[in-house]
């Protein structure tokens, strides 16, 4: 597999599409129509830019406490309330597929506005801390422990076999949605949400939940706390004159006839019953979260969520777990007040990812749709143009997709039809839409930092009585990740953990080496240094687990020759277009200074 | 954009200079890009402010006041919601539209007895009314018996005449059909099935209109010969069996195979017309050309309709062709004749879910008793493609553009042009 070659042939036979196919079209794929392909075109292509010699921004300014007016807000409780924290929004289910299927699509196609590189991209060309996005696996690697326990503290580690009789108590009903459950209140901590698997797939949807929260989080998003636990049925005390209301808006009691009914869905292993505990979202939660737009009450809410990188990169994300539920009802917000009244002013708003239970191969009732699953939307107007004008002409891939025989719990989630590129949720999604190369390579490089061994370890938290289904599932997301690495690090430059050692060295890690995504003999690396004195070739040197390093000429002289700011630029050899690491040199005992990292799609 | 609360003119935060660069040059493409928006400012600003944030706002407004859940318990009943009601439309060019409401009670009186009423509606004149109950006598949902009661008057028949030769100037007449049936369909191997049925009918005609087609009434009037039971009507029993052998196996799995269908029937008319036997046969392979629902199908059939003694037969109880059935490029009645002959090329592949698109090319006519005038160059051509619905029996629906010709010899003209779109058949 050498850098130009044209076929890559997986080692389990299945042959990729031509990339040279895909670059001739890439600038095309930058535009909507026709004029704006070509005006779009000629944007894409940017000229350098010098970075300032300041220390790379880290930290957003979204955190900042904010005041909103306060306003009476009747609860049951408290009919005389009043609140001061945002309004909570209630999303439109139907209204959100309806619009993002049919009339958002239409109406961006009259505004002939093509996607451009996402807002909140500090000069190293990654993303910096804010109320959205917390840099976790992609700058440091964690502990185990850490990367395993995802977004729960210590003490929201529940344990259901030495939980003591009556310890758990039951003091809600789960309103809605599709699976079954009740809320608990544990003395010493939060509250959590307890619910059951479905018979039709057990234990996928609660290690699902689990395991994609802990990505989630290691990655960097803000995530629940998600376990799958076993509890003893003694454990749990049902607090009597308990109602719910289901989805059809049927009040029922809660009594002990309906939670035997819930726990009867329920797996069980060794006499204690499988659930899924969600953690209670610390602050006033006000709601999801839109894949478009601002929330106008909420003004460090300054960059229209479809141009967040954190958000648009997400999309790989769901890609790899086949999250494909990843709609604007599975997130939250929550003001976090600075003082003791959950909403009460100053706070701010952090954003949540919730729910990732469908992953891992979830089906609907009808068959031809939890086939097209990741692979079309639920409505794919082209999709269903295409076939139309075509006769049917070629073979989807979810007409190929076919369910792994003894895994029929993980549905048609696999890796041979799975193709990071056009990888599709239920209905757009404007942030996932408007991804650009960039943002789709920068997840990338995070995703790289998951290991085969992290990878396994964090599947042991769907703890699966089948030891070969966790195996299973261990194996298909690393597949899945490989073609992710594969594709995203083909153009851009995977080189990244960029730095200039006291030696003088500039170093750095090509992670798709790191990853082994293609042989080393693919890997060919050079460097060059482009001053205002010229260019010329610097030596490099590859060394272990993607490490490259090369002698910097000395800053001194540079300085002295008026070529204080330098670019230096480092192609592998197997992607498309190389790294231009921007320099300053100081001329004093400082020496080179890194001030910014850009990833081009030129040579 | 939609938002929880209404905007408390908070100034958003000053965005900071995230790569300390300022905001990329302007480029010629984006100046260029103007060109487009200004061109399509005109559609953008329709499909953003007058169409989508108005519904947005409205159809949120009633998800948070419930108005889906209140729907859903409005249009279904039961605990099950196995039972409720949809409004149907058909729109048929050249015919009159309706619209029309259907109910369904699914396990009505016991588990596998399913009862549908459709009713359909344009104005006084244009009444249909359905009921039908299947109740299913074994493990395999196709296995049903059938009563069936409906009722129809509408006043934009179509009649063009008898034979292969007839030609394309129509008149109008309406009718009043009022039909009782029952029937037993027995599945027996893959798509095989065995029907035998037994059909009480009773018919009247009485003058139509459309627009400024020809009557019927005037055209007689003026020495057209009345088409034969037109003037008097009939009340007719009909029993009718048939039989058919399909090796094709139901989706998803391959289409590709082959059936054949024999089909009898004979009727008699209780005012004194006499008595007539209809029958005929099909036959046609399947190929699917993918093993994934890419269906080319080539298939040939004959109908007879043959009297008994110096029976009359009703004209509407001739062999016909067109409207719903074979020949679908030409109107509902265009042909009638004492037999049938159509040889059909078609290919289905899906588009979406529950969606197949579908073409075909066939080349048959009417003829005379036992196929009398049969030869190639009385020939007609049909053409259509069309999206219709994939698996679904009860009102499945229908997207369909089509054409026929004259006969080979006349010169192939096309002189008939079908487009219907709905979700009932129209009756």
């Amino acid at each position: 597999m050498g850098r130009t070659s044209t076929h890559f042939d997986s080692s389990w036979g299945r042959t990729v599409a031509s990339r040279s196919i895909r670059e001739r079209f890439a600038k095309a794929r930058c535009s909507l129509m026709g004029v704006a392909a070509f005006a779009t075109t000629l944007g894409c292509a940017q000229a350098a830019r010098r970075f300032p010699a300041r220390e790379p921004m880290w930290k957003d300014t979204d955190q900042q406490p904010i005041s909103v007016p306060c306003e009476p807000r009747p609860t049951e409780k408290e009919p005389k309330h009043v609140a001061c924290a945002p309004e909570p929004y209630v999303s439109p289910l139907i209204w959100d597929g309806l619009d993002n299927s049919v009339f958002r699509p239409i109406a961006k196609v009259f505004a002939v506005d093509p996607p451009r590189e996402a807002r909140n991209v500090n000069a190293l060309d990654e993303v910096p801390d804010s109320a959205w996005f917390n840099n976790r696996i992609g700058l440091r690697k964690p502990s185990r422990e850490e990367l395993l326990r995802g977004a729960c503290t210590p003490q929201e580690m529940l344990d259901g076999f030495t939980a003591a009789a009556g310890s758990w108590v039951i003091d809600q009903g789960k309103p809605n949605g599709a699976s079954p459950g009740f809320r608990i209140k544990v003395g010493g901590k939060r509250k959590f949400m307890l619910k059951t698997d479905t018979k039709e797939q057990p234990e996928r949807p609660s290690a699902a939940s689990a395991i994609g929260a802990a990505i989630y989080h290691a990655v960097g998003f803000n995530t629940s706390c998600e376990q799958v636990i076993f509890v003893d049925r003694r454990a749990l005390w049902l607090q009597p004159g308990l109602k719910v209301t289901d989805n059809s808006g049927v009040t029922k009691p809660f009594d002990q006839a309906a939670l035997e009914n819930v726990l009867a869905q329920a797996p069980s292993r060794d006499g204690y019953v499988r659930l899924q505990a969600s953690a209670w979202l610390p602050g006033y939660l006000i709601g999801p979260f839109r894949y478009e737009g601002t929330r106008s009450d909420d003004s460090n809410d300054a960059i229209p969520h479809e141009d967040r990188r954190d958000l648009r990169g997400a999309r790989l994300v769901a890609a790899w777990i086949n999250h494909f539920d990843a709609r604007e009802q599975n997130t939250m917000d929550s003001w976090i007040a600075s003082g003791k009244e959950p909403d009460s002013s100053p706070g701010y708003v952090r954003h949540y990812y919730l729910d990732t239970s469908d992953s891992f191969g979830s089906e609907w009732a009808w068959e031809g749709i939890s086939r097209r699953l990741g692979h079309s939307y639920l409505l794919d107007w082209g999709d269903i143009g295409q076939d139309l004008v075509t006769f049917g002409f070629a073979t989807r891939p979810w007409e190929r997709v076919e369910r792994t025989p003894g895994k029929e719990a993980f549905g048609y989630f696999g890796f041979r039809e799975f193709d990071p590129e056009t990888w599709k949720n239920e209905y757009p999604n404007p942030a996932f839409s408007r991804a650009t190369e960039r943002d789709n390579a920068w997840m990338a490089r995070i995703l790289s930092r998951f290991d085969r061994d992290d990878v396994r370890a964090l599947v042991d938290l769907g703890k699966f009585q089948n030891a070969e289904d966790a195996e299973y599932l261990a194996d298909v997301l690393e597949r899945r990740l490989e073609l992710i690495l594969a594709r995203y690090f083909r153009r851009l430059s995977p080189i990244a953990d960029v730095k200039v050692t006291p030696e003088g060295q500039l170093c750095a890690t090509d992670l798709a080496r790191r990853r082994h995504v293609w042989d080393d003999a693919s890997f060919r690396y050079s460097a060059g240094l482009q001053s205002g004195s010229g260019r010329s070739a610097l030596p490099i040197e590859a060394r272990s687990d993607g490490e490259i390093c090369l002698r910097l000429p000395e800053e001194k002289k540079m300085a002295s020759m008026g070529d204080s700011y330098v670019v230096v630029i480092i192609a592998n050899g197997a992607s498309t277009y190389p790294l231009r690491v921007h320099l300053v040199a100081s001329g004093q005992e400082g020496g080179y200074r890194l001030v910014g990292l850009e990833r081009l799609e030129e040579r | 954009m939609l938002v929880a609360a209404p905007a408390r003119g908070a100034d958003k935060r000053p965005l900071p200079d995230y790569d300390g660069r300022g905001d990329p040059p302007t480029t010629v493409g984006d100046v260029l890009l103007w060109v487009p928006r200004v061109l399509l400012a005109p559609p953008y600003l329709v499909s953003e402010y007058v169409i989508r944030r108005p519904l947005g706002a409205a159809i949120a407004g009633a998800e948070r006041a419930g108005w889906p859940g209140a729907l859903y318990d409005f249009f279904t009943f039961g605990p099950e919601h196995n039972a409720g009601f949809a409004p149907t439309a058909f729109f048929d060019f050249g015919f009159k539209p309706s619209v029309g409401l259907f109910f369904f009670w699914n396990d009505a009186l016991a588990r596998g007895n399913d009862m549908r009423l459709q009713f359909g509606f344009w104005g006084m004149d244009w009444l249909a009314a359905s009921f039908t109950d299947r109740i299913q006598f074994s493990c395999d949902p196709t296995d049903v018996i059938t009563i069936g009661l409906s009722g129809l008057r509408r006043p934009d028949f179509a009649y063009y005449g008898i034979g292969n030769a007839a030609g394309e100037e129509r008149s109008r007449y309406g009718s009043s059909r009022l039909e009782g049936r029952f029937s037993v369909d027995k599945h027996w191997w893959r798509r095989s099935n065995i029907h035998a049925g037994t059909t009480l009918r009773q018919v009247s005609f009485h003058r139509g209109h459309f627009g400024e087609d020809l009557v019927l009434d005037d055209a007689i009037t003026q020495g057209l010969p009345p088409p034969p039971g037109y003037t008097e009507g009939y009340a007719m029993a009909k029993g009718d069996v048939s039989v058919s052998l399909d090796s094709r196996l139901p989706r998803p799995e391959s289409g590709s195979g082959f059936r054949l269908e024999a089909r009898a029937a004979h009727s008699g008319d209780f005012r004194g017309l006499g008595s007539w036997i209809s029958y005929g046969g099909s036959g046609g392979v399947f190929l699917d050309v993918n093993g994934r629902s890419r269906v080319l199908s080539l298939s040939a059939g004959a109908h007879f309709v043959d009297r008994i003694d110096k029976s009359v037969i009703p004209f509407t109880e001739l062999a016909v062709l067109g409207g719903f059935g074979p020949m679908r490029g030409f109107f509902p009645g265009r042909l009638i004749g004492q037999s049938a002959f159509v040889s059909e090329l078609a290919y289905k592949w899906p588009i979406w879910i529950w969606l197949d698109g579908s073409m075909r090319f066939e080349l048959g006519n009417v003829f005379g008793e036992h196929l009398e005038e049969f030869a190639l160059k009385n020939m007609r051509i049909s053409a259509a493609i069309g999206v219709e619905s994939a698996g679904v029996s009860d009102n499945p629906l229908e997207v369909l553009i089509g054409f026929g010709t004259e006969r080979i010899t006349d010169g192939t003209n096309i002189d008939s042009f079908r487009l219907f779109v709905g979700t009932h058949r129209g009756f």
